[in-house]
């Protein structure tokens, strides 16, 4: 969630830019900048009116948010069907989180139930456990931090298989998550080991292997 | 077991990894050593890092002394996070004369270093000996570095250190701008060339000259935004003008400053998170007034000021602006040291108390760009990091 700090300056004689002085306003990265007078340093009116403009933005956020849309009808919902048979239910927005299954939705392929076959059941689950968290929660992005920090707690081979999935069912952010989460996990580690990890042949003779080393020493300490 | 992941999905899982592990697992297998050095992957890791987590604060002290530390820590962490210092590397005298260019010895003398620019990992370095300056492209993070030929340029040419380096969308390449000062025999007059290297013709051109009628600030190293280099000049009358370099189409504009200030201020520009911003000190004394810091949201756009402070430069030169935190509090590099301003306190703190002398900062990330579009021109420098 975007939330910008407006230092609003109540003795103004000057007039410079009230509205929208949050400069930098991203996702992650942010800065801010707010305002000070340079005749009249901290009051209590600025505190009162920082949070006066600080709940104000909020409530407005809310309420124009598109996840909490007023629809009188129940949403729709999408079937899926993993691997091994089993369906699964889910409204249309969680499952439009799939970019896949978006643009099997629009091209009006998805009458019945959408067969994912490279996807097992327990997989499928997980996925959309974080997609339903991601629509149910998109603006809250502390909640979705910590949130993607628990899901990541799993075993390799569930890892790997959620990587799969997310590739196949085209979610950026899940792929994202899964591929930091493996990146941070294997980046201690030795070449051996990641051949291991990943069953990967070693194609070099010691030779080119130890040229290769030898151009960069000080990373194999 | 090892899952059989595709190597796609393993390129996107490389892309997330710092540099120190990317070098190690080039000799894992071959498909692995030809992604890591490709330059698409290059280009992919170095926009998976580019957020604020991943960016260095970059410092050059006295006799070519560079350190580095994580900027996020220094800004919301310790006050002293943990220096890293990286050993310079300085071509042989012997390279001057021709002799061959793969030693990895380093002469023990050297004049003044100091630093054109910063850009994507690539730092583009000056060398001054004997009144000769020598360019070296580095990338200090994968530890190459290329020497840039010699300008060639006749006795009656300067440099005042005017320059710029920076990255062309346009034509994917990294180029080096250095602006010479030309006094001219036959008392034709004065006339500023500009002299460009790039990385893929790894050659000088002269383009353009810069504009006669605004007389550059030096020394001055251009800010990067939008693929222009942007450098501060006053107009021939009163008041100051923003010149910039476009580095696709390497011809010159200008534009307007955002408000005229007098010239008992000293205004410097800097670039942050791809806006441009204008940041105007006060010199210290019985009249100082406040400080203002200026951003152009759009570029091309006006200028909006966004704060005014009180705050007093410590040290004799223009301090220069280089991150802002998230509540507001200014990073600046002044000749004295590294310190951060809080408007909420409305003075400023000294941060790495063990620097006291900084004669450039700079935010830079870490990234396997090679200083040479031909591996094979680049040399490497392999002492290791001290701590």
């Amino acid at each position: 969630m975007l939330y910008a700090i407006f230092g609003v300056q109540t003795f103004l004689q000057r007039d410079l830019e009230l509205r929208n002085l949050s400069l930098f306003n991203r996702r992650k990265g942010f800065s801010y900048l707010f305002q000070k007078s340079l005749l009249f340093p901290f009051s209590i009116s600025f505190f009162l009116s920082q949070g006066f403009i600080y709940l104000f933005l909020l409530s407005s956020r809310k309420s124009s948010s598109p996840a909490a849309i007023m629809s009188s009808s129940s949403p729709k919902m999408i079937t899926l069907q993993s691997s091994d048979g089993e369906t699964f239910e889910v409204e249309e927005a969680v499952a439009m989180e799939s970019r896949t299954i978006k643009h099997m939705i629009e091209d009006d392929c998805a009458n019945s139930s959408i067969p994912i076959p490279n996807v097992t059941s327990n997989t499928l689950t997980k996925v959309i456990e974080y997609c339903k968290k991601h629509v149910e929660a998109k603006s809250d992005e502390e909640g979705l931090k910590s949130f993607d920090a628990e899901f990541m707690k799993i075993d390799k081979d569930t890892l790997y298989d959620l990587l799969m999935a997310s590739n196949y069912l085209d979610i950026k952010s899940l792929l994202d998550l899964g591929c930091q989460t493996v990146a941070d996990k294997i980046k201690g580690k030795n070449p051996e080991e990641i051949r291991k990890e990943f069953g990967i042949k070693n194609d070099f003779t010691p030779e080119e292997e130890e040229e290769i080393r030898k151009e960069s020493p000080w990373v194999f300490d | 077991m090892g899952k059989y992941i595709p190597l796609h999905l393993i390129t996107e899982i490389l892309s997330k990894l710092p540099v120190k592990s990317l070098l190690k697992f080039r000799c894992v297998s071959k498909s692995w050593l030809s992604v890591i050095w490709s330059p698409q992957f290059i280009k992919a890791h170095l926009k998976d890092h580019a957020s604020e987590d991943n960016q260095r604060l970059l410092i050059l002290g006295n006799f070519g002394s560079f350190k580095h530390c994580s900027l996020k820590s220094l800004m919301y962490g310790e006050p002293s996070p943990r220096l890293i210092t990286l050993d310079i590397p300085i071509p042989l005298a012997d390279e001057r004369s021709g002799r061959g260019a793969s030693s990895t010895e380093h002469i023990s003398w050297y004049g003044p270093v100091r630093i054109v620019g910063c850009c994507d990992g690539l730092i583009c370095i000056s060398v001054t000996r004997a009144s000769q300056s020598d360019f070296i492209l580095w990338n200090p993070s994968i530890r190459k570095y290329k020497k840039l030929p010699n300008l060639g340029l006749p006795s009656t040419a300067s440099l005042n250190r005017v320059w710029g380096f920076g990255y062309d969308s346009f034509s994917d390449d990294y180029k080096a701008v250095i602006l010479v000062k030309q006094c001219s025999i036959n008392g034709e007059g004065l006339r500023v060339e500009t002299r460009v290297y790039s990385r893929k013709s790894e050659a000088w051109r002269r383009i353009a000259d810069f504009p006669s009628t605004p007389r550059y600030t030096s020394p001055s190293s251009g800010v990067l935004v939008n693929g222009k280099l942007h450098f501060l000049a006053h107009k021939k009358v009163r008041g100051r003008i923003i010149v910039s370099l476009d580095l696709a189409t390497e011809t010159y504009g200008e534009m307007e400053e955002p408000n005229h200030y007098e010239s008992d201020v000293c205004v410097t520009l800097s670039e942050i998170e791809g806006i441009l911003l204008y940041f105007i000190n006060p010199f210290p004394g019985p009249f100082a007034r406040g400080g203002d810091l200026w951003v152009m949201k759009e570029y091309g756009g006006s200028w909006t000021k966004v704060l005014t402070f009180q705050h007093e430069p410590s040290g004799p030169c223009c301090p220069k602006l280089l991150s802002v935190s998230a509540e507001g509090e200014l990073l600046m590099r002044e000749c004295v040291g590294i310190e951060l301003y809080s408007s909420g306190e409305g003075k400023s703190f000294r941060l790495l108390k063990e620097i006291y002398n900084v004669l450039d900062a700079y935010c830079f990330t870490e990234s396997l760009v090679l200083p040479s579009t031909h591996d094979s021109n680049c040399n490497d420098n392999m002492k290791p990091i001290k701590f």
